[in-house]
């Protein structure tokens, strides 16, 4: 394999990383902002019903 | 029958032991550039003693020649789990000769800490260590984080002993099909993760007003604490120091990058970014991580104390992501933890880190693939029961494509959860044994076992020597996952009672054996 082709080897791979793991990272965000409204939820919920 | 080791497996143990020792001794470079370069002089002697005591142990276990060949797994077992006592052993001398530790029991304390990734810490005066002393605390975390075999094994330094050294050190899944490459892969990542996360750690404690050393520096450690899911922190106010809600989440982020299975790292880069969203771990993962939220909110919600509603999401949720990849870093402190939580959020705390993360990454605890195989094991007696009778049942999940749940990966499973209950349960009870409270003692147990390393309070400079000791039987154990380090165990009792009861009842199987074949 020449050298121009390994090089864009590695470029087609960086590129896949970097979009695969923006999809995970986005995911994973937007997970941790949904537990946040989830918790907040509750806190109305419980924190209501036993008065504090 | 059980197998004794001869003294030909004794010398292969010991040279590669060796090889494990002198492969260690590389990690002893950073600490002493650090502290070369900060003029912490007294530091750089302790660390070129330490090499010295590095360099010369593993060179006189090299010196077992050995032939060439296949390790056993027998060998390889004895191998890994005594290297990590070995390389605890050397690498607590630095930390003793610092001043910083009670004991020299405290500083091995602190070296099975990192070395396991547990990140409970017993050093004193945390904010005036060296920064050579803070590098090599967290370098342990790194060359633990990865496995000892791992570095070893992206150097090339095993020949053909690597495959059966890569499975006895809690890994059992290959990334690409040659183990060396999945080391230097897993390594590769490891890497650059915590390459970026220094980065971005560093430009956010600027943007607090650090100075830049001191930024660059904690931001590599933290991050290297983060993405190792260990726990070490430089700094005695752990992460509430930075007074900053973009570190704390930005370090979420990267503790749950932490506990994603190395496999499913790799088939993110290949672009197939289904698998992980398909993956049985990390689907359960998520669907575990909203109940934990909802019950600990509810929890905590109901109590007068840490209450209102920006705290709880605060604190809450990051000592919830905390406990759960196993990293141990904390936003409240210890007495907040027993006294302004709510005795359900303090149990919680405990049952995530008891649970862990992901298999196959950096994280500790049981592992939720494990429970997600008991439940599919469930599933398939329930399948079986109801099946007519010349059915063939069989259950799968999903891991990088759909694969079988077997009765192995079943026996598997419990047994590994067996141990790590039974664990908890010994521990607990050597807390209580030592004068603590039940929940405490429970507490600190499973912290310990799962490498979790968050403290109610019990871990502390100069605690009782026999809990200590205990504590680092169980962070040993839960790194190995238990199998390798009663491997080890049995192995050394076989072999040291030659004339003892196992040699005896070893004798009458072999006569019993000898007495049918000449019967046939």
């Amino acid at each position: 394999m020449s050298s121009e082709e390994k090089n864009s080897d590695l470029a087609d791979t960086v590129l896949s990383a970097a979009s695969g793991y923006a999809v995970i990272v986005l995911s994973i965000v937007c997970f941790v902002v949904f537990l946040i409204v989830v918790a907040a939820i509750v806190r109305i919920v419980v924190g209501a019903s036993a008065g504090v | 029958m059980w197998q004794r080791l001869s003294f030909y497996d004794v010398r292969v143990i010991g040279h590669y032991l060796g090889v494990l020792v002198l492969v260690s001794a590389f990690g002893l470079i950073a600490p002493l550039a650090t502290a070369l370069l900060f003029g912490e002089w007294s530091a750089a002697s302790r660390y070129l003693l330490t090499a010295g005591v590095f360099l010369i142990a593993g060179s006189a276990l090299r010196f077992l020649r050995i032939q060439p060949g296949r390790l056993s797994r027998q060998q390889a077992l004895a191998v890994t789990g005594l290297a990590w006592l070995v390389l605890a052993l050397f690498s607590a001398i630095p930390l003793h000769l610092s001043g910083h530790y009670a004991n020299y029991l405290d500083a091995l304390f602190e070296a099975v800490s990192g070395l396991t990734t547990t990140g409970a810490s017993v050093v004193r005066d945390l904010d005036h260590l060296a920064y050579a002393d803070n590098m090599w605390r967290f370098m342990m975390h790194l060359m633990g984080g990865l496995g000892l075999v791992v570095v070893g094994l992206s150097f090339g330094l095993f020949g053909k002993g690597g495959a059966s050294l890569f499975s006895s050190e809690g890994r059992s899944e290959h990334v690409v099909p040659n183990v060396v490459q999945t080391a230097q892969f897993i390594g590769k990542i490891t890497l650059v993760f915590i390459a970026i996360a220094t980065a971005v750690v560093t430009a956010l404690c600027l943007g607090i007003g650090m100075d830049p050393t001191r930024a660059f520096l904690q931001s590599l450690w933290v991050s290297i604490s983060a993405f190792m899911t260990a726990g070490f922190v430089p700094m005695s106010q752990n992460i509430m120091y930075y007074h900053s809600i973009a570190i704390e989440t930005f370090l979420v982020v990267v503790m749950l990058m932490g506990c994603v299975n190395f496999t499913l790292h790799a088939e993110i880069i290949r672009g197939r970014v289904r698998s992980f969203f398909e993956d049985m771990e990390v689907r359960a993962a998520a669907l575990w991580l909203m109940v934990i939220v909802v019950v600990f909110m509810a929890s905590l919600a109901g109590s007068r104390l840490f209450s209102d509603l920006p705290t709880m999401e605060r604190r809450g949720i990051f000592m919830i992501f905390a406990a759960f990849t196993t990293t141990g870093f904390q936003n409240v402190t210890a007495s907040q933890l027993t006294d302004a939580f709510s005795s359900g959020a303090f149990l919680i705390i405990a049952i995530l880190m008891a649970v862990g993360a992901n298999s196959g990454s950096t994280a500790g605890g049981i592992k939720i693939q494990r429970f997600g195989i008991l439940v599919k094991g469930i599933v398939a007696t329930l399948k079986e029961t109801l099946a007519p009778d010349s059915a063939r049942v069989a259950t799968s999940y999903r891991h990088i494509g759909r694969r079988q749940v077997t009765l192995s990966l079943v026996r598997e499973a419990t047994t590994v959860l067996l141990l790590y209950g039974a664990t908890y349960v010994i521990g607990a009870l050597a807390g209580i044994a030592s004068g603590y409270e039940a929940s405490q003692a429970i507490f600190e147990s499973v912290a310990m076992a799962s490498n979790g390393g968050i403290t109610s309070g019990i871990v502390v400079p100069g605690m009782s020597w026999p809990l200590e000791l205990f504590y680092m039987f169980e962070m040993w154990a839960g790194r190995l996952e238990f199998v390798t380090l009663l491997a080890l165990i049995v192995q050394i009792v076989v072999s040291a009672t030659p004339s003892g009861l196992v040699g005896r009842v070893h004798a009458r199987n072999v006569e019993r054996a000898r007495k049918q074949r000449d019967e046939r």
